[in-house]
Order: structure tokens, then sequence, then C-alpha cells
């Protein structure tokens, strides 16, 4: 009795187990080429898979069965789920971007900005509006600061530097608080009165973040 | 007849229990068909079909689970790689490093100095951008970066004064002797660690990234003394004494909170509603750091500093959300308010010079005036509402840091003589005095010509006193205003 009650627990945790492993990648995203699409990227796509042999039709910017058959072959060789649709891994794959225009435009308009806006979003999400200027001016005074890297990038993406980047957050797209927070202390706003480190006092554990002497508190976070 | 009804009534009973019997007899089968399963197809489900699922499962699970590992492999490797590459270049660039110090000790033309000098500031740099990448502690790194950055940024310092014309002193070859040997140094402690193969590769988290691999746990503020690098005497951006470098304009008597306090509330005016001290910061300028809700409901931040009660910085947020460059005419009404307000604080002459606008604000930065030069130093950068002309924000870092009263030469060259020293393609349109920053710590009165190139619109500064071109900024215009690059 035992064991077949126990049998049919572990068939259920079995089964929604794998459910959620094979469902999980399959989420495929809105922006995807596929039979059908038109338009330039598609132009793009039979360029790129003429280009390295897969496609021997015409580029006529239409997603025709010449073009499936060339993405199934290409899915295949890369060791991609060959469904002939391009989404975003089949894309990455191929080094072209599936995002519509007016989203990268807005993304790359000012690099250094949007970067810096975005650790901020992934670092100090519900912090007060003041902590957030001084995320960003800490990321700033690094920079000017000969024990860093001297780029906003470089300092932003040195590693294990932030959490955000670590863990992936920094990815999100940042509200506009953030962006604003980011030109404030572009702008020279420094709350954090020239500090080149914060951490939050509930979760650090190294000893020597703990031992600075902390210079002010914002929000959740100590600055040293 | 009583026996045989007894009897009869026995039977029943008999009869009765047997009944019973054979109930709980069938319930009994009943149950253990519950047991091993209602029927035969259940039983087949639970005998055969789930435990094959099981194992179908297991089987799909396990190759996922190899799959993944293989993927997790294959990232680890290419991270790996990325990591190894970039200390094997590091190696390389510092070894260069060393090798273009070693030219410098015999060489003495000024083409070649200045040549080997830049050359050392452009390999730092790529040193700089590999230290980024390596997977090292802060801790355990920190030093060596700040060797390469400074080591570079003296190298430049050095090329402009010879290209200045000026002879590289004894006390230069002395630092740069240093220099070379701590590059010997720094070379081969990375290439033991290169050869050894015990690159460090364990970096992945924040926590890490403040843990040292040499035991030191803890920060001692007199490590940051003493340094296993040389120590260079320089004017530079990242040199020692401009990082150290005190705020000078800050001059008075240490105030109390409350006085600080009283301080806020006069510079908010008519609109302060009610502030409380959100914090006592220790940082670059001592400072009571208020905040609060003013009279129109909007909240803000004040900073005061403790050391004589100047304004740092006020921040507050705007009523709407209007971008974009506006008309001439209300830039003008802008720069007008500005000024009222500086005034009202209590700054000397101010003027403006550039202008953002974003998020509904008018950010105008206005620099101090000392005998009709702009002195470019000594900037106070105020927020205005577009929408309803009131100040939302001030920024005096920089005003404080370097406001003093200053010496200006005696003896300066004629404006139309240094004009006819600029290049013939800039149309001027403005002219000013101004001092600028030469070098971190040093400024140099100049004549600043606005003026066109074409499309592009450009400021060149050139040495009141000598003649000599000091700076070229252009001009980029852009949706959000002018910016000097």
């Amino acid at each position: 009795m035992n064991f077949s009650r126990l049998t049919k627990i572990v068939a259920l945790l079995m089964t929604v187990v794998m459910l959620v492993i094979f469902i999980t990648p399959t989420v495929t995203s809105a922006e995807s080429l596929r039979r059908g699409s038109r338009g330039k990227q598609v132009s793009t796509l039979q360029t790129k898979l003429k280009r390295w042999g897969y496609y021997n039709g015409s580029i006529d910017g239409i997603f025709g069965s010449g073009t499936e058959t060339a993405v199934r072959k290409f899915q295949r060789a890369c060791g991609l789920t060959a469904d002939g649709i391009v989404g975003p891994k089949t894309a990455a794959a191929l080094g072209m971007s599936l995002a519509t225009s007016s989203s990268t435009s807005s993304s790359s308009s000012s690099g250094d900005l949007y970067l810096l806006a975005r650790l901020v979003h992934g670092e100090a999400r519900g912090e007060p509006y003041k902590g957030k200027v001084a995320v960003a001016a800490v990321v700033l005074n690094r920079v000017k600061n000969s024990s860093f890297p001297n780029t906003i990038a470089g300092v932003i993406y040195q590693r294990g530097a932030f959490d955000a980047v670590s863990d992936g957050q920094i990815n999100l797209t940042p509200d506009n608080e953030s962006i604003k927070a980011a030109q404030d202390a572009m702008n020279g706003w420094d709350p954090s009165n020239g500090c080149l480190y914060y951490y939050n006092p509930a979760t650090a554990t190294s000893k020597w973040m703990l031992s600075r002497p902390v210079l002010l508190k914002i929000g959740r976070h100590a600055f040293c | 007849m009583e026996d045989k009804g007894q009897i009869e009534n026995k039977d029943n009973i008999n009869g009765t229990h047997s009944i019973e019997e054979h109930d709980s007899k069938r319930k009994k089968t009943q149950k253990k068909r519950t047991d091993s399963g209602f029927s035969r197809p259940l039983r087949i489900i639970f005998c055969y079909l789930v435990p094959a699922l099981m194992v179908t499962a297991l089987i799909i699970t396990g190759i996922w689970g190899s799959r993944q590992q293989a993927l997790a492999e294959d990232y680890k490797l290419a991270t790996e790689s990325m990591y190894r590459q970039a200390y094997t270049e590091l190696t390389d660039s510092v070894y260069n490093l060393q090798i273009m110090l070693s030219k410098l000790m015999v060489s003495e033309a000024p083409s070649t100095l200045a040549l080997a000098l830049d050359d050392i500031w452009r390999e730092s740099g790529v040193c700089v951008g590999l230290m980024g990448q390596i997977p090292q502690s802060h801790i355990d790194n920190y030093e060596m970066n700040s060797f390469l950055i400074r080591l570079g940024d003296y190298a430049r310092s050095l090329s402009k004064t010879v290209m200045r014309g000026k002879p590289i002193s004894d006390d230069d070859r002395k630092q740069l002797q240093e220099l070379y040997n701590a590059s010997i140094e720094v070379h081969s402690q990375l290439q033991t660690t290169l050869d050894s193969g015990n690159l460090p590769m364990q970096l992945l988290t924040s926590e890490q990234f403040f843990t040292s691999e040499n035991g030191v746990d803890t920060y001692d503020a007199s490590d940051d003394a003493d340094s296993r690098y040389p120590t260079l005497i320089y004017d530079g951006p990242f040199s020692e004494s401009t990082e150290k470098q005190e705020a000078r304009g800050v001059t008075g008597e240490d105030i109390d909170e409350n006085t600080a306090l009283e301080r806020a509330y006069a510079i908010l005016g008519d609109n302060s509603g009610n502030l409380t001290l959100s914090t006592v910061s220790n940082g670059k300028i001592a400072s009571y750091d208020f905040d609060g809700t003013l009279a129109d409901g909007r909240h803000v931040d004040i900073s005061i500093t403790v050391r004589g009660g100047h304004l740092i910085w006020m921040m507050s947020s705007t009523s709407s959300d209007i971008a974009g460059v506006p008309a001439d005419d209300e830039k003008d009404a802008l720069v007008s308010i500005g000024l009222e307000w500086l005034q009202a604080q209590g700054f000397g002459e101010m003027a403006p010079t550039y202008a953002q606008y974003y998020s509904g604000a008018a950010l105008i930065s206005f620099a101090a005036v000392q005998d009709d030069a702009l002195i470019y130093n000594d900037l106070v950068k105020v927020w205005i509402d577009r929408a309803n002309q009131m100040i939302v924000g001030a920024d005096c870092r920089n005003y404080l840091f370097s406001h003093i009263e200053r010496d200006f030469p005696e003896e300066l060259m004629d404006e139309d003589e240094v004009r006819g020293m600029l290049s013939p393609n800039l149309n001027i349109m403005e002219t000013n005095l101004a001092l600028v920053p030469a070098t971190s710590q040093t400024e140099v009165l100049c004549y600043e010509f606005k003026g066109t190139f074409g499309e592009d619109e450009y400021v060149v500064y050139l040495d009141a006193v000598t003649g000599d071109e000091v700076q070229i900024f252009r001009i980029i215009n852009d949706e959000n205003g002018q910016l000097a690059l």
C-alpha cells in the first residue's frame, strides 16, 4: 500500500519536474522570425545564411520554405532545436538582433548613462532617491580613483565588484527614476560625499568591508 | 415450541450472523482489492506503467543533466580562457612597460623622451583595462592597479613637461628609476603566477571581491600609507595629492546641528517646510544632511558643511517632464533666475557657462568671476524647474573644493596679438578671459575664443601670458543642451 502511494507521489513529482524542465526553455519570445515573416530582418537572415552556405535561394525578405529549411540546417549544425523558427537563441547564434529598431535606439543613445542607470536599478531598487544617486556617485568616484579601473564600464564590470552584475540583475530594464539618478550623478550630485564603497550591513559578511569606518548611511546602505 | 422457536431464533441469529459475516468478508475482499488496485487496468498502471515512466523520466533527466553539465563545463572553460588571456596579456603588457622604462634611462633627446612617455601612458591604459578583467580580489590587486594607473598618469604629465621644452629633473629621473625597478618586480610576480598555472579563478561574487587570498581580512587604514610600490610625486588627475585634496573653499568655524538646520531653512527660504537630520556625513567634506518636505509638498534633500555652514548640495523634484532645449528668451530668463538665487545665497560675481535640459529641469553651470575672468574650477550647478521657475537643486562641491582669491599675472599679452596666433580655420564669435585648469592642481589664465569651423563649434584657450595653445574643446549640441568635450 505504502509502495504504490509513494510511486504515485513520486510519479506526480517527476511529471511536474519534467514539465518545468521541458516547458521553460521552449517559451518563445514574441520577437521571432518564422515562416511567413517579411521585412528587412528576413533579408539580413537570408544574407547571413547564404554567406555561410546554408541557403541557396534569393534574398527577397520573405521567409518561405527555402529559408525555413536553411534555418533548420543551421540550427542542427549549431546544436539548437531544429524548429525552423528564429527565436532569441538562434538569432544570437546568427549574431543578429531581433529587437525592433525603436527599442535599440533608446538603449544605445547614451551608452554610459544607460549602463549606469541599469546598475542603479539592479543595485538600489527600493532605496530612497538620494540612495540611488549615491550608488551611481560611488561608481563615478571609483572611475576617478587610482585603485579602480578608469572607465564607467570598467568599474561596473570589474569581476565581482557589484552583486547586480554577478546575479544578472543589471540586465533588467531600468525605470525612469534610475535613469534620472544616473543623470544627476553624472551632472555632479554626490550624496555619497566622495565614498568608494557601500554595503548592506544586514547582508554583508566580508570582514574587510565591515572593518572599514562607515562614513554615512542612506536607506539600507552604509557608505565608506 | 419454545425450543424450536429458540432454535429458529438461534437460526435466525445464526442467519443474521452469517449474513454479517458474509458482509464483512465481502468488505474484506473489497478492501483487499483496494489494496492491490481496484481493477486490472489500475494494477497495470501502478505495477508497470508508473515504474516505466519513472525510469524514462530518470533517463531523460539524466541526459538533460549531463547536457547541462557539459554546457556549464563549456561556459566555465570559455570564461577561464578569457581570464587566462587577460592575465597573459597583462603580463606581456607589464613586460613592455618595463622595456619602455628601461629605454628612458638612456634617452636624452626631447622628441624620443616625449614619444616614449606617451607610449608608457598608452600601455599603462592597456594594463589597467586588463586589470579589471582578471578575477582577483580588490584587496589583492588595488595597489597594483594604483601603481599602473599612476605610472601612466605620471608619464603623461612628464611628457607634457618635455613637450613644453623643459628638461627632465633629477627628481624625475630618480622616480623613473624607481618605477623601472618596481615594474621588474611586478612583471616577475605576474610571470611566476602565470608559469605556475594557479591563476586566481574563483572570484565570482561581491563577497569574494572583498576577500583576500593572502589572508588579509580586515581593513587597516595604515595599509594605505605603506605601499609596496614607490610613491610618486607629480601633478595629475590620479596622483596621491589630487586624490587627497582638501576642500579649500570650506572656511569658517565648525557649527552644530541646529545652526546647520537654520542655515538649511534660510537657503530654502519661503518654501521651506519641515526638515529633519537624516545623516551626519563624514565623507570628503564633513556635513549635516537633512531631508524633509517643502511647503508645497515636494521632497527635499539638503547638505550643509560642518565647517562654516556652507551649502554643498540641495535636491528636490521638478513638477513637469519638459525636455528639449528652450528658446533663447526662456534661456535668458532661466539664467537670470539662477543668478538672482546665487546672489541671494551670498555667492560673489558669477556667470553662466553651459546648460543641460532634462526631466523638467534646466541645469545651468555658473562659474565664479574674478577681475573679468571666468574661473572654470569654481562651478556652482543650479537646477531650475522649467514649469514654475523655482530653484529645485544646487551643487556647490566644485566651488567648495577650489574657491579662493586668485593671483593673476600682471603682464598680459594683447588680445589682438593672441588672436593672431589662432588657427585661421576658426571663425571667432566671442572672446573672454578665463582661468582654466592646466593640470589637476594648477590653473592658467587664458583668452577663451569661441568660434566655429564649418558646422562645428569649438572653444580654444590660449595662454594670456605666452600665447601657447592650452586647451581645445569641441562643443556638442544634443537634445539635452551643450556639452564640452
